[in-house]
Formats: C-alpha cells, sequence, structure tokens
C-alpha cells in the first residue's frame, strides 16, 4: 500500500527520542493475530489519528502501548522507557482512556479523582484543585454524591478523560474518547486537546468520527486486519492516494479506498426487499 | 414453549462454554475436587443420619415411631439448613436464572417466575442436601416396608419448600439491600433472618428433648414459648404427616398436607411478587444501580491524615477499599448480622457455665472466639477473591506507577480495618448485653483474630491473583472461585492445627503461662511471614496481573 517503507510518522526533523515507539509490535489471540508486525514511531507534540475498521486492532494496539497487555513480540517504548517491562517512569509519563474505561464505579467522580491523583503520586492540595477544575470543565461538578454507577455513558467518559488528564500526562492515549459524548462537551474536549498539543503533549487517538480526525490531528495512520497500512501527515496522506483529476480527497475517501472490502458478492437481505 | 427451551439452551450453552473458556487446568481440577468433596461430605453425614435412625430404630421398645419422628424431622430440618443457608452463604450462582436479564424479551412474567423458580431446583447450591432426603428416604424404606405414594409426597414436598422460599429470600434480600430507602427494612429482615436460622437448632434440640410431644413443661429454654410453633413449621410437618400416613390416620395426614401447600403457596406468591417488585424497579439484574447518594461519606475521607506514615497510594487504596467494603451489600449485612449473633451466642451458650471445655480458656473467651471466627469467615470471601468487584478499574493499578505489592498493602490493610471494625462490634455488643469481658480475654481474642487474619490474607493474596472471578458488589451471593474455596479450606485446617498447638503445647510441657503470650508470638509470627509474602505475591500480581483483568472483564 502506499509509504510502507519509512516506518515513522514524517516529521522535520527527527528527535532524539521519540515519544511513542512501536518496533515489530504483535499480538496473538490463540491463532488469530490481532496486531502482526507494526512499527511505528511518533515524535513528541504530534496529534496521531489512528484509524481502522472494527476489529482492526486499534484497541489492542493501544492497549500494548500503555502496558495493559503485552505483547506477543515486539517492544512499546514510551519516551525512550519500555512499557511492557512495567517501567514506573512510563507509566507516570502516560495517561490513558482505554475503550473500556478504567473506573470503580461505587465511588463518587471527585473520589475517584482523589484515588487516582494519589496513585500518581500527586499532593493532596494539588489533588483538590486540579479535581475541582476538571469536574467543572467536565461539567460533572453538579451532583457530588452521585455515584459513578449512576452516571450516564457519556458522563463515565468525561470522568475517564479528567481521570486521564489530573496528573499532566506527556503522552495521552484516547480511545475513542468522542463516541457518546454531547456536542457540547465534545466541543469543550477538542478546544481543550488542541491546548494539550499546544503545551507539547503527545495525544494517540482512536475514532470511527473521520471529521473529527480530520479537523483535530496533524498526522493519521490507518490500520487494516492487524496490519499498518498507511501513516504521514494528513496532507500527505490525501495527496498520496490523489486520483487522477488531481482533486484532494476527503479523509473518508482515503480510509474507504485503504480499507474497504469487496462488497460486490454479499446477499440482499431478502425480507427487506 | 419455545422460549423456555431457548432459555435452557442459553444456559447450557453458557455453561458448557465458560467450562470451555476455564484455561487454567488448576481451576477445573480443583472445582472437581470441591464438588467430590461436597458430595462426599453430604453423602456421608446422609448415612451417619441414616444409620442413626436405623439402629435407634431397631430397639423395638415401642419408642420406634416417635425415633423415626425425631430422625425424619431432623432429617428434614438439616436440609433446611442447608437449603436455606448455602445460597445465603456460599452460592455458586452458575444455573440460577436472571431473570433481570431476560425482561427484555417478549415473555409474560408469569412465565420468567415459573422459569426462575424451575431452574432453582437445579441450582448447585441445593443439590447439596439431596443425599440426605434420599437416605432418610431409603432408611424409611428398610423400616417400613414399601414407602407408598402418599408418604413420597410428603418427602417431596421438602425441598420444593425449601427450594421456593430460599430462592424468595436471596431475591427478597439481594432487591432490599440494592436500594438506598430499603436499608432499614433491610435491617430488621436481616436481623431476623440471622435470628431464625440461628435459633432453630437450639428449638429443634429442646422440641425433640420434650417428648411425648404433649408435655413441654420445664424446658428451660428463654423462648420455650415459640416451640409451640416449631410443629408448625415444614420440616415438622412433613415427619408428622409421613407418620400420620403411616398410622392410616387419613384426616390428620390430610390436614397436615394442606398445611405444607399453604407454606409452599404463600412461598410462590411472596416469590413472585418479590420478582414483580424487582422487575418493576429495573430488573434484578446484576447491573441494577443503586440509586441514591453515595453514603458513608465520611469513612477514609481523611485517612491520609489519620495513616500518614503510609504512603500516599497505599493510603489511596486504603480508601477506596474501605469505601467499597462498607458500600458493598455483602459488608453491610456482615455489620449488621454480627451485633445479633452476638447476642444469640451470648443466650444460648449461658447455661453451661461450670465446665471449662478447654484447659486455661474462660467460657466467655471461647465463646468471642467463636464469634470472631464467624467475622473472619465473613471477610474471608474478600481476602481470597480481593479482586472480584474491581471491574475495569483494576486497570488502574496496572496502568499507575505504583509497585504492586503496595497495591496489595493497600488492599490487606483495607480488609484489616473493616476486620478492626467487626472486632469491636463483637466486643462492644458483648459488653453491652453480657458485661465487661476481661481485659485478658480482650487482648489474647485481639491476638488470634489478628493472627489468624493475617494468615488468611497470605493464602488470599496468591488465590486472588489466580483465582479471581468477578462478582457484583451489590449482590448478596458472593461467589469466590471453587480452587479460592478449596484453598480457603485447607488454611483454615492448617490454621487451626498450629493455633491449638501453639496454644496446648506449653500446657502438654508442664508450662502455666497462660495463653496470651503463644497467642500474641502466633500474630508475630504471621506478621512476619505477612512481611516476607508481600513482594513475592507482589511479584505474582506483575506477572498475572494480565490474567486477572481479563477474568474480571469477561465475567461481567
Ligand atoms: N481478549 C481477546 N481475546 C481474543 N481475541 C481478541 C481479544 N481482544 C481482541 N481480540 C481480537 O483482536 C482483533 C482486534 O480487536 P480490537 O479490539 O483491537 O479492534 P478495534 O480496532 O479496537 O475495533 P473497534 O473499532 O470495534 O473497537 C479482533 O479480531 C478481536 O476479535
Ligand atoms: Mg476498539
Amino acid at each position: 500500500m502506499t509509504d510502507q517503507a519509512p516506518s515513522q510518522v514524517s516529521s522535520s526533523r527527527p528527535p532524539t527520542t521519540w515519544a511513542i515507539e512501536a518496533i515489530g509490535l504483535t499480538r496473538r489471540f490463540g491463532s488469530s493475530i490481532a496486531v502482526n508486525q507494526l512499527d511505528l514511531q511518533v515524535p513528541p507534540a504530534c496529534f496521531l489519528g489512528f484509524l481502522g475498521a472494527n476489529g482492526a486492532g486499534k484497541s489492542t494496539t493501544i492497549k500494548m502501548l500503555t502496558g495493559l497487555l503485552s505483547p506477543s513480540a515486539g517492544s512499546a517504548i514510551i519516551l525512550g522507557e519500555d512499557i511492557g517491562r512495567g517501567s514506573t517512569e512510563a507509566k507516570r509519563a502516560i495517561g490513558v482512556v482505554p475503550e473500556d474505561l478504567a473506573i470503580h464505579d461505587r465511588l463518587t467522580g471527585s473520589e475517584y479523582l482523589m484515588f487516582i491523583g494519589r496513585m500518581y503520586g500527586l499532593s493532596r492540595d494539588t489533588i483538590l484543585q486540579r479535581r475541582s477544575e476538571l469536574l467543572q470543565w467536565m461539567e460533572l461538578h453538579h451532583d457530588p454524591k452521585k455515584l459513578i454507577v449512576d452516571y450516564s455513558h457519556g458522563m463515565k467518559k468525561k470522568l475517564a478523560l479528567a481521570a486521564a488528564l489530573i496528573h499532566d500526562p506527556q503522552v495521552l492515549f484516547l480511545d475513542e474518547p468522542f463516541e457518546g459524548i454531547d456536542v457540547i462537551a465534545s466541543k469543550l474536549i477538542r478546544e481543550l486537546l488542541a491546548k494539550l498539543l499546544e503545551r507539547g503533549v503527545t495525544i494517540f487517538l482512536t475514532s470511527h468520527v473521520l471529521e473529527i480526525v480530520e479537523k483535530l490531528c496533524t498526522h493519521v495512520a490507518i490500520i487494516h486486519q492487524g496490519e499498518l497500512v498507511a501513516h504521514g501527515s494528513i496532507d500527505e496522506l490525501q495527496k498520496g492516494i490523489s486520483d487522477n483529476s488531481g482533486r484532494q480527497r476527503s479523509l473518508e475517501e482515503t480510509f474507504l479506498e485503504l480499507v474497504e472490502t469487496d462488497r460486490t458478492n454479499l446477499p440482499t437481505l431478502s425480507w427487506l426487499s | 414453549m419455545d422460549q423456555i427451551l431457548a432459555i435452557v439452551w442459553v444456559r447450557t450453552r453458557l455453561l458448557i462454554n465458560t467450562i470451555r473458556l476455564k484455561s487454567s487446568g488448576w481451576e477445573r481440577m480443583a472445582s472437581v475436587i470441591t464438588m467430590i468433596a461436597g458430595t462426599l461430605l453430604s453423602l456421608g453425614i446422609a448415612v451417619l443420619i441414616g444409620a442413626a435412625i436405623e439402629s435407634s430404630a431397631r430397639v423395638d421398645n415401642g419408642e420406634g415411631a416417635e425415633t423415626l419422628r425425631v430422625g425424619l424431622i431432623g432429617c428434614f430440618w438439616c436440609c433446611t439448613f442447608f437449603g436455606v443457608l448455602i445460597p445465603l452463604l456460599l452460592s455458586t450462582g452458575a444455573s440460577s436464572i436472571d431473570t433481570g436479564r431476560l425482561r427484555n424479551f417478549p415473555i409474560s412474567r408469569r412465565r420468567l417466575a415459573l422459569i426462575s423458580w424451575g431452574s432453582s431446583f437445579l441450582g448447585p447450591d441445593h443439590i447439596f442436601y439431596y443425599p440426605f432426603l434420599v437416605a432418610a428416604y431409603v432408611v424409611c424404606w428398610i423400616e417400613i416396608g414399601l414407602v407408598g405414594p402418599g408418604q413420597t409426597l410428603f418427602f417431596l414436598m421438602v425441598p420444593v419448600i425449601i427450594v421456593t422460599w430460599s430462592t424468595g429470600l436471596v431475591s427478597l434480600l439481594q432487591s432490599i439491600l440494592r436500594h438506598r430507602r430499603g436499608k432499614e427494612i433491610a435491617g430488621v429482615l436481616g436481623i431476623s433472618m440471622v435470628l431464625a436460622v440461628s435459633i432453630l437448632p437450639s428449638m429443634l434440640a429442646s422440641s425433640l428433648k420434650a417428648r411425648p410431644p404433649g408435655s413441654r413443661a420445664e424446658l428451660g429454654h428463654p423462648l420455650h414459648p415459640l416451640l409451640e410453633y416449631i410443629n408448625l413449621t415444614p420440616p415438622n410437618l412433613a415427619a408428622d404427616g409421613f407418620l400420620a400416613l403411616e398410622d392410616g390416620n387419613l384426616q390428620l395426614a390430610g390436614l397436615k398436607l394442606l398445611a405444607l401447600l399453604c407454606w409452599l403457596l404463600t412461598g410462590v406468591l411472596v416469590g413472585y411478587m418479590i420478582m414483580q417488585i424487582g422487575l418493576d424497579s429495573g430488573g434484578t439484574g446484576s447491573r441494577t444501580k443503586t440509586s441514591g447518594p453515595a453514603d458513608h461519606e465520611a469513612s477514609g475521607r481523611d485517612l491520609t491524615r489519620l495513616l500518614p506514615w503510609l504512603p500516599p497510594e497505599v493510603v489511596a487504596v486504603i480508601s477506596k477499599e474501605l469505601r467499597y467494603l462498607l458500600r458493598s451489600t455483602v459488608g453491610k449485612f456482615n455489620l449488621l448480622a454480627l451485633p445479633v449473633l452476638c447476642v444469640l451466642f451470648g443466650q444460648l451458650f449461658k447455661f453451661d457455665q461450670t465446665e471449662q471445655l478447654l484447659p486455661g480458656f474462660e467460657h466467655d473467651q471461647l465463646v468471642i472466639y467463636g464469634l470472631l471466627m464467624y467475622a473472619l469467615l465473613f471477610t474471608n470471601n474478600f481476602i481470597s477473591n480481593s479482586a472480584g468487584w474491581e471491574g475495569e478499574g483494576f486497570k488502574v493499578y496496572l496502568l499507575a506507577p505504583v509497585s504492586y505489592s503496595r497495591v496489595l498493602l493497600g488492599k490487606n490493610i483495607g480488609v484489616w480495618l473493616y476486620a478492626s471494625l467487626l472486632y469491636l462490634e463483637v466486643i462492644s455488643f458483648w459488653t453491652i448485653f453480657h458485661g465487661i469481658p476481661k481485659l485478658e480475654v480482650i487482648f489474647s481474642t485481639a491476638m488470634l483474630f489478628t493472627g489468624a487474619m493475617v494468615i488468611f490474607t497470605i493464602a488470599g493474596n496468591f488465590s486472588s491473583i489466580r483465582f479471581p472471578i468477578a462478582r457484583d458488589i451489590s449482590a448478596m451471593k458472593s461467589q469466590p472461585s471453587q480452587a479460592a474455596i478449596l484453598i480457603s479450606i485447607l488454611t483454615v485446617a492448617c490454621l487451626s492445627g498450629t493455633v491449638v498447638f501453639i496454644v496446648l503445647a506449653p500446657y502438654m510441657i508442664g508450662l502455666n503461662i497462660g495463653h496470651l503470650i503463644p497467642l500474641t508470638l502466633f500474630a508475630l509470627l504471621s506478621l512476619g511471614a505477612y512481611r516476607i509474602s508481600l513482594p513475592i505475591a507482589g511479584e505474582f500480581m506483575k506477572t498475572h496481573g494480565e490474567q486477572v483483568l481479563e477474568k474480571l472483564e469477561s465475567g461481567h
């Protein structure tokens, strides 16, 4: 497919340490391979959109990059530290919103943030201050006594994002953070992410909403059936597969071109016709 | 009928799939061993009971029928205890049907009730006492000759009523304790249930002593007015009905059968009503929300100030753990049940104060030990499956830059604090109702409790990492894995051996130093062992953390 050979997200000057680096990252589940020989390098202060169809291996990759899942082969390196080996430094540097979150739902929102803050070794005053700001930003401060189990889906997602941010991570992994989030909150979160990017935070985001990716991300990587099929800055990617007319293509068209399987032989749904 | 078949199919499919997916050979082996041990145990007891009835009935001195009555009642009551207690305390819950999850389908509620009632007969919880019934039945067969269909009916009524009532009780407790508003009712209900279950053995003993059935003169029991009603309970009704048929007293037998049917019908109605309420208020499904703000807001709010010498991340885990314990249904229930047990135990064992059961032990001391063992049993589930209700939250421990031994330390201290709450409860309620125990008693029980708790924790840390099972924090039923149960049983066996040895050894060599010193030594030694085991357990968690996460997430 497109530029398979240079395995790094291009950037004007290659940094000394990559923010995120995957070397031959592979994960098997029994006989099936979820992620196959993934090589990827992300420089600091880069906003990478990681795209792929359902079951392509996005979440599995994120789990391996954050130390939640050990790779069958290869290694995941964050800021020069191997996270698969349980490096504490690497763990401290990352913030994660996993696909199915990591919430203790019998705590209240503020109790949970206090718990997380403490686990990351923040001082009490810092936690109190950041917690109140985060809760207000996420509009979660209205009912402080509510247990998380009684939160709505979107509220939980927002809380998970707050928890991922409270220790001011240098690298942020977000697995479908916008899924189930309302329009207002989604706008706020996009602003927040832009601000983080300005601060030099590296963001690794998966999403199925390509408009958001197109608007937010500086770079895009596409995974198909466990293999990386494209990566580069958004412009490069769109130019890479520009059609004959020379028209600039949308990310969606590019994406579909790369990952869509042949659907011509599909049966029709007989009872609908 | 198709729907029922579909549900049965889904259940078996799920069961088969879970067995197939159980990757660990250990787990499978342990569950087989536990099943065999359980069956052997209940068969053994059944044979004993059978033999006892047999041999006493052989003595043909005219009391044969009376002995048969005692034997039958004893057997039926044993079944009742098992049938009511086991599902409450030790359920595997594997094959009971969760009506809450089915209510999205177009199935009528009556049919749903029928399904859940029928499926509970096959629950592994109930299968344990069926051998009792079979044994009693066989003995009757030998004694009387042919047991007619009418008499068999009385036999069958016993499990049917037990299952109906225990299923209803479990779901009632579950649905009540889940809602904040129901807590007060739950308190009363939980207490009265434990009360009933604990009183019954002594009532039963007294009622059986009171032969012939007419005279209930001096029973010496504080609750003897209640004894008159014990003949109206299902086990007695069934036994009396059986014997009445045997005597050819059809009228009496019919009356007894009618009473039994009343019990059954009430049970069915109550169960149906509870199910209705459960479905209306969001289902009995395990995902049901708690609704209502967090209580116990103060608990663990500022533990950092109270425990300043501990690292903050350990304190964070402790306060999270304490909150979870105090917000869990079982955690609340234990706190409610213990005072009742306290009062009751004190009442029941008041009579023979004179004899010393073990050398050097005060009478209250022994009873308090007994109570504390109950408390230990209550907490054992939190210890041997300590990751059980973390769910997806377990990821935090893998993500956060905290060493695993610190996480374990925090979790353990959390449970210990909860256990000391139980300990304080025992001592204070004992003081209120039976007077202040001697200082020595307080100290030595504290030492024994500490030592036993710590040893349980050492074993528990490993079994919670190796054999975790996802559990629902709002469920009454507790579900450790079979392997974890086996480990706890082995721990208890070793533990009691050690303690008896430590306490009695000085006496054997003629050293009369009391038991405070040996028990203190025991506590210190076990703490030392814990200190050594903690890093090993931490390392174990590092290698197995991923599997724990997988099991916890797939369990929901
Ligand atoms: N624990 C597991 N056991 C077995 N197979 C798994 C497991 N986790 C993931 N897989 C498989 O790995 C593949 C990739 O899954 P993954 O969750 O990474 O997909 P994804 O790209 O995140 O999809 P989605 O967009 O739907 O979230 C899938 O085929 C899935 O079935
Ligand atoms: Mg995914």
